[in-house]
């Protein structure tokens, strides 16, 4: 009789739960199958000085792709559909270039597609925070520095430039040591630079100029050369902390706004030969805020005045940029703010 | 024992004796969307479209697509996208150019807030060749211009609700996330008192009831498709134009056959949805 009753219960049960359940709402698929386009998105960057980076997407499927630079007639092609992308690792070109790199579905293929990009390559870091100390009663200038971060210097040239510190107008426009006539000369034998003891890790962060006079004035710049016999310049950091504004900020003059997965960015070339570097900035917002605000580039050739933004641009999005213009004195102007955007 | 099942069924599950689960809307959710054809009797003189529309915070870093209309060459005709960046925001395409970024003041990611869209159509006042294009998100119109736009570049171009595709399915891309409740095609350009209405009043077509209201805007309408079913699925969405037409003015004939279909991307599947406007 309890077993009866045990099995009426359960069914009971069992009722319930199969009667309550929820009905499931109704679902329809009516498929659409994307047709391959014959597209590539190509993408560059780099993580050190002398690399290039490429990688690609391509919807449309290619056995091999051939990459090509011209600029540093570089060639190569990969081997297998699976690689998307390809990297190298030691070019022999000034840093911090812009090169245009080809990405071609291969010839042989019988498939013609490709995209292009312009790459930056990374520059030389440069010797920074410079302080000019006065020592030995005044006959010695005292320069301490941090040094470049980049790990292949091996290579150091000290400059200077009198001054009249009666006269603001005679400090330096710009570092020039092409021209006899400008004022800058090299310390030939920089005290403590030369022999063992400026080498290697164990390298100074210190450089002492020695005045003929004690009421000579000077400004100093420190070029750093790598192991690829390429340079780069510090800012100009005189005694007296003299500094002079970037003569004007350069505006962005055009973004594109219908570009699928890529914004280029243009801007007005900086003329004063005080030019530095640009410094390209962005964000997704409008006031760009400056923690939403990133650095996406620095060029320190004034000529390169276009840039191609794919970094994490996708589509139908709009970005925000500013480029800053720095002198040799490390002062900087900004342009006002500009969108550009992606095409849906 | 019999007796005490019923008793059970009755009291603790009547849904399943009556069936309450009515569906009203489809959830496009990323793979799937909603093609209308202008159908032989389209007036691409002047014309109405409108849907209403729910969005998701679904966080996607790509644009998504409200409407389109694409030529062959994925040229954009005229696109609506919500910003990926500012979610209340709409950038309004036309003629393959921005044309406008839009605030509305509805946030659309919330999947319960429909909102009404409206794109009207007519010929340019200035060139008559031209079409003029007025957009309203619900009452707000938030485009109106003159086009470069002809009759003959949007001819045969189907009407894409949450998709960027051209009719070919060549271009495809940017789906939405969201429902789509209802969606009206009007063979005619709806006068803005009347959206506004239609936003007032969702479940309602005119605001007349006299047969005026059939001569000026009822008798364009073409197609009323209203994604409800009880258990059925379908991806040709039932045009209730000509019987809701019928109903009211049983002395006018109608026909249509601009019909809304709903595809989904691949091997994906919808699910319709109860929510609604």
């Amino acid at each position: 009789m309890i077993v009866l009753n045990k099995y009426k219960f359960a069914l009971i049960i069992l009722v319930f739960f199969i009667s309550c359940d929820d009905t499931t709402p109704p679902t329809i698929s009516n498929k659409v199958v994307v047709p391959r386009e014959k597209e590539m998105y190509l993408y560059g960057w780099n993580n050190e000085k002398y690399q290039i980076k490429l990688s690609w997407y391509d919807y449309y499927g290619c056995n091999s792709y051939d990459i090509t630079i011209p600029e540093i007639e570089y060639q190569n092609t990969t081997n297998t559909q699976a690689d998307h992308y390809h990297y190298i690792n030691d070019i022999d070109y000034l840093p911090g270039s812009s090169l245009m790199a080809y990405v071609n579905c291969s010839d042989n293929q019988n498939v013609e597609y490709y995209d292009s990009i312009l790459v930056t390559t990374k520059t030389i870091a440069p010797i920074e925070n410079i302080i000019v100390n006065v020592i030995d009663d005044g006959y010695k200038d005292s320069l301490t520095f941090t040094h470049s971060s980049d790990s292949n210097i091996n290579g150091w040239d000290f400059y200077h430039f009198k001054f009249n510190q009666n006269y603001e107008s005679s400090h330096p426009h710009y570092f020039d040591i092409t021209n006899s006539e400008s004022g800058w000369e090299k310390d030939e034998f920089p005290e403590g630079w030369w022999g063992n003891t400026g080498w290697g890790t164990n390298k100074l962060d210190y450089y002492n100029y020695s005045k003929e006079n004690i009421d000579d004035s000077f400004c100093y710049v420190i070029k750093v050369t790598d192991d690829k016999n390429y340079s780069r310049n510090s800012h100009i950091k005189c005694s007296d902390n003299f500094t002079r504004n970037a003569n004007n900020a350069v505006q962005i003059i055009a973004t594109t706004n219908n570009l699928p997965r890529r914004i280029i960015v243009e801007w007005e070339q900086y003329t004063d030969p005080d030019f530095y570097q640009y410094i390209l900035w962005r964000s997704e917002y409008e006031n760009m805020p400056k923690d939403s605000t990133q650095q996406l580039a620095i060029l320190t050739n004034n000529n390169q005045t276009t840039y191609e933004d794919r970094y994490y641009v996708s589509d139908g999005k709009q970005w925000y940029y500013k480029i800053e213009v720095e002198n040799q004195y490390g002062k900087s102007e900004f342009s006002d703010i500009q969108s550009g955007g992606t095409r849906p | 024992m019999i007796k005490k099942i019923l008793l059970l069924l009755l009291f603790s599950c009547t849904d399943l004796l009556i069936n309450d689960n009515a569906y009203h809307s489809i959830n496009l959710n990323g793979v799937s969307w909603v093609e209308i054809n202008q159908g032989s009797n389209f007036n691409s003189n002047n014309f109405t479209l409108q849907s209403w529309f729910s969005g998701s915070n679904e966080n996607t870093d790509e644009a998504e697509t409200v409407f389109s209309m694409l030529s062959s060459s994925g040229e954009i005709l005229i696109g609506i996208f919500k910003n990926p960046t500012y979610q209340s925001r709409l950038d309004i395409w036309v003629d393959n150019q921005k044309v406008n970024t839009v605030e509305v003041s509805d946030k659309l990611n919330n999947l319960d807030s429909f909102n009404l869209f409206t794109l009207k159509g007519s010929i340019s006042e200035l060139d008559p060749t031209l079409i003029s294009i007025s957009l309203f998100i619900n009452k707000t119109n938030i485009y109106n211009q003159s086009t470069m736009l002809t009759t003959e570049r949007l001819s045969n171009i189907n009407f894409i609700i949450g998709a960027k595709a051209n009719t070919e399915h060549t271009y495809l891309d940017r789906f939405w996330h969201g429902c789509i409740d209802e969606i009206r095609l009007w063979n005619t350009s709806l006068a803005d008192t009347l959206i506004e209405y239609h936003n007032d009043y969702p479940s309602k077509l005119s605001f007349e009831s006299d047969s005026l209201a059939y001569i000026n805007s009822l008798g364009h309408l073409s197609g009323l498709w209203r994604f409800y079913t009880l258990e059925d699925a379908y991806s040709t969405v039932p045009n209730d134009a000509c019987s809701t037409i019928e109903r009211l003015y049983n002395d006018n004939p109608c026909s249509t056959d601009a019909e809304a279909i709903i595809y989904t991307l691949g091997d994906y599947s919808v699910e319709f949805s109860e929510k609604h406007k």
